[in-house]
C-alpha cells in the first residue's frame, strides 16, 4: 500500500476506489477474453472436423444429376460439331443442303462455346444457409464477397446473372417465382432443347 | 496422510477462480466448436460440389459423347455416315461403368475410391478408343489422377486439346487420324 493512503480524503479515496474498480474489471475483462478466445480457436477446427464429411455426402448426392447433365450436354454437341465437321469436309451433303449444314456448323459451334462458358456454380445448387450464414457475419458486405470462405465474386456475380435471364423469362411466361433448384433445372432444360434441336436438324 | 472431508468445504470460492482459465476456455472453446460445426458444414458441401463436378462433368461428358455416336449409329441407314467406324462404339453402354455417389464416413474416403481411379483410367481409355474408332481428338481434363503415370507419355497429342474447348473434329486424312489417334490407346487398360 501506499505512504500517501493514510491521509488520503474520503472523497479522493472513493474516486481511487472507482478507478481501482475499473481497472480491476478491464483486467477480468482481458484475462477472460483471452482464456475464451484460445478456447475458441482451439475448438473451430474440432467442430468442422464433426461436419465436413455430412456436408461433403450431402452436396456430393445433389451435384451429380446437374453435374452429369451438363456433361452430357457439352459431350454431345462436341460430338455433333466434329460431326458437322466432317461431314462438311468430305462435301457430303444431299440436296444441296452445304449452306445449310454450314449455318447448322455455325450454331453448334456456338452452343458449344456458350456451353464452355457455363460455370459449376451456375447449375449447382445453392447453399442458401451458408449464403445466410455469411451474410450475417458479414453484413457490411452485402452477400458474400469473402473469396477463401465460399465461392467468392466471380461465383456471386455469375449467380445474379443467370437469375436474372431466368426472371426475364418468367416475367414474358407468367410463371410464377421459382427457386434455385428450379431456375438451375429450367436452364440446363433450355440446353436440352436446344441441343436436341440442333440434332435433329442434323439428321439425328 | 488423514484428510478429515467433514471440514473440507467444497464451494470455497477460491476455488472457482483457480478454475477461473478452464472455466472461460472450456465456453470459448464450446463456442468455437459450435461454430466449427457450421463452417465445417458449409465448407464440406463445397467441397463435395467440387469434386462432384470434377468427377461426374466429365463422365458426364463421356457418356454424352457415347449418346451421340450411338444414336449415330443407329441413324446410319441413310449412308452419310462411315458405319465402320461407327458400329464399334456400340457395344459401349451410355454409362459404361458407375463410380460411387457418396463418400464413406467411416473410412474417410469415397466408397470404393480404391478403385474409383482405376474406373476412371478405364472408362477415359475407353473413351480414347472410341475417339479414336470415329476418328476425333478426344477432350481429356487434365489432371494429377492415377493413369498419369500411364498415359504421360501418350497425353502429348491429347494436352493441347484437353477442355471443352479443345478442337474436336476429324482429321482429313487417315495418315493424320492414325497420327493423332493411334498412339494414345492402351489396349491393357480397357479390359472389355
Amino acid at each position: 500500500m501506499d505512504d500517501a493512503d493514510w491521509d488520503t480524503s474520503p472523497a479522493d479515496a472513493a474516486t481511487a476506489t472507482d478507478t481501482y474498480a475499473r481497472h480491476a474489471h478491464t483486467q477480468w475483462e482481458r484475462l477472460t477474453t483471452t482464456y475464451a478466445d484460445a478456447g475458441y480457436r482451439e475448438g473451430i477446427t474440432p467442430g468442422k472436423l464433426t461436419t465436413l464429411q455430412r456436408g461433403f455426402d450431402e452436396a456430393y448426392a445433389a451435384s451429380v444429376v446437374p453435374s452429369r447433365r451438363l456433361g452430357q450436354l457439352r459431350g454431345r454437341v462436341a460430338a455433333l460439331v466434329a460431326f458437322l465437321q466432317s461431314r462438311q469436309q468430305q462435301g457430303d451433303t444431299t440436296n444441296g443442303a452445304g449452306d445449310a449444314d454450314a449455318l447448322l456448323l455455325q450454331r453448334a459451334k456456338e452452343a458449344k462455346r456458350l456451353l464452355a462458358r457455363v460455370r459449376p456454380e451456375t447449375v449447382l445448387p445453392v447453399d442458401e444457409e451458408a449464403l445466410a450464414h455469411a451474410a450475417a457475419e458479414h453484413p457490411a458486405d452485402g452477400v458474400v464477397v469473402d473469396k477463401d470462405e465460399w465461392r467468392g465474386e466471380e461465383g456471386v456475380r455469375e449467380r445474379r446473372e443467370m437469375a436474372d435471364v431466368v426472371q426475364k423469362l418468367e416475367d414474358l411466361g407468367g410463371q410464377e417465382k421459382t427457386t434455385n433448384e428450379e431456375r438451375e433445372q429450367q436452364l440446363l432444360d433450355s440446353w436440352e432443347r436446344t441441343v436436341s434441336l440442333l440434332e435433329r436438324e442434323a439428321g439425328l | 496422510m488423514d484428510v478429515d472431508m467433514d471440514n473440507v468445504d467444497l464451494f470455497d470460492p477460491v476455488d472457482s477462480l483457480n478454475d477461473l482459465e478452464s472455466t472461460y476456455y472450456e465456453k470459448g472453446y464450446q463456442e468455437g466448436f459450435d461454430h466449427g460445426k457450421l463452417h465445417g458444414l458449409f465448407e464440406g458441401r463445397e467441397l463435395g460440389q467440387e469434386k462432384c463436378f470434377d468427377w461426374w462433368e466429365e463422365l458426364g461428358f463421356i457418356e454424352g459423347q457415347a449418346m451421340f455416336w450411338k444414336r449415330l449409329s443407329d441413324a446410319q441407314g441413310d449412308g452419310r455416315i462411315d458405319s465402320k467406324k461407327i458400329t464399334s462404339t456400340t457395344d459401349i453402354p451410355p454409362t459404361p461403368i458407375t463410380p460411387p455417389t457418396e463418400m464413406d464416413e467411416s473410412a474417410d474416403t469415397a466408397v470404393g475410391e480404391g478403385d474409383l481411379a482405376g474406373l476412371m483410367t478405364r472408362i477415359r481409355a475407353k473413351y480414347r478408343l472410341v475417339c479414336s474408332l470415329v476418328g476425333v481428338k478426344p477432350r481429356l481434363a487434365v489432371k494429377n489422377t492415377v493413369e498419369g503415370d500411364v498415359m504421360a507419355d501418350n497425353n502429348a497429342a491429347v494436352d493441347s486439346s484437353s477442355g471443352i474447348e479443345g478442337v474436336s473434329m476429324l482429321p482429313s486424312s487417315n495418315a493424320d487420324r492414325n497420327q493423332d489417334a493411334g498412339p494414345q490407346i492402351d489396349s491393357r487398360l480397357l479390359q472389355f
